[in-house]
């Protein structure tokens, strides 16, 4: 599967190096630049991106100050011409540091790096279980005992068989991090069931461990096609 | 007239052919679009140098310098380079004057200009 990229860059000249690169190479995805990080944020806000390719120095806000606001998940390559820039860029978990001007050689390598780190993580979502922040630690959670995750303004209802918790995630954030568990299904914008636990649903709401659940006009027909109903 | 560091065509094609395999993955067509952007860009930097020094924003011309630098580099321009360096660095020391600073970025558009006509020359010789 193709790595789905974006650049924010304002610089042409920049830019049109970046995207040569990009698809010169045939497991990324141009998906599109923005020469401002607040356009790149409201970009990110309607759509995913695996992996960004990100200058510092943007006329509105800078990278780090993006990096602080965005809740994406796609891993970050910083550009930049600014060498100083390097130190603060992997205070924020970048995967590499591109210096400017940016050699295909460098190109490759940052990419490398940032494949083998989608495979590691793509390797825990093979598991069976998340760990969720509770009681100033982390929790396991067995996605077995997962019965629906239910979207309270900026906290999530993690509830199980016979637990409850409330976690501070956006709906969003927990979908992509169970987008690789078939057993999951978003039914609602506020809910994401786990189908193992489904007992009954009609176009209007699903019944998961005794609790009706509302159910989306659009998701009906999907939960049909993912249940194999014709 | 300011002093004019004296690239001439044939270094800068040498330089040129060295670097298409670094920066250009070999691929003339590549360097040629490049070449294209690159005329377009140039005054756009010193569009950017300039109406900062209008308006004293020294750190203004420092960005649209630095901004610039990464394509000389990849041009060959190296002579071009080592001056914008030098006025970044003296502005990072805050011991230039405004005045002095305008001269500076004067004498950084003219060499621009001067290889801006040489990378004009290459292109149309990198033209099929």
């Amino acid at each position: 599967m193709k790595l789905r990229t974006i650049v924010i860059e304002d610089d042409p000249l920049a830019l049109l190096v970046l995207t040569g690169l990009i698809t010169d190479d045939h497991s990324l995805q141009f998906d599109g630049s923005f020469t401002t990080a607040t356009s790149a944020l409201m970009h990110l806000e309607e759509y995913s991106a695996d992996l960004i390719f990100l200058d510092i120095n943007l006329p509105d806000i800078d990278g780090f100050e993006f990096m602080r606001r965005t809740s994406t998940q796609a891993e970050v390559i910083v550009v930049s011409a600014e060498k100083s820039n390097a130190a603060e860029a992997f205070d924020f978990d970048v995967r590499r540091f591109l210096h400017k001007p940016v050699t295909p050689q460098a190109f490759t390598d940052a990419v490398a790096a940032v494949k083998i780190n989608i495979a590691a993580r793509g390797a825990s979502a093979q598991a069976d279980h998340i760990y969720i922040k509770s009681d100033h630690g982390y929790r396991r959670l067995e996605y077995s005992d997962l019965a629906y995750v239910e979207s309270r303004r900026d906290y999530a209802l993690f509830q199980t068989r016979n637990e409850r918790y409330l976690v501070r995630a956006r709906m969003k954030d927990i979908e992509q991090s169970l987008a690789n568990h078939p057993g999951f299904f978003r039914c609602h914008r506020s809910y994401i069931i786990n189908l193992k636990m489904l007992d009954y649903f009609n176009a209007g709401e699903v019944h998961v461990l005794g609790r009706v659940i509302p159910m989306a006009n659009a998701q009906y027909s999907a939960l049909q096609r993912v249940l194999n109903i014709l | 007239m300011t002093r004019s560091l004296a690239l001439d065509l044939d270094t800068l094609a040498d330089r040129l052919n060295k670097l298409l395999p670094v920066f250009y993955a070999g691929s003339r067509e590549r360097l040629g679009e490049f070449i294209a952007l690159y005329l377009e860009q140039s005054y756009a930097y010193l569009e950017r140098a300039n109406r900062a020094i209008e308006t004293s924003d020294i750190q203004g011309v420092r960005s649209a310098v630095h901004a610039w630098r990464p394509a000389m580099v990849m041009l060959g321009l190296d002579e071009l380079y080592k001056l914008a360096h030098s006025i970044e660095e003296r502005i990072d020391k805050g011991d230039m004057a405004a005045s002095e600073l305008a001269t500076m970025v004067n004498l950084l558009a003219d060499e621009a200009a001067a290889n801006a006509a040489l990378i004009r020359s290459i292109r149309h010789e990198l033209k099929p």
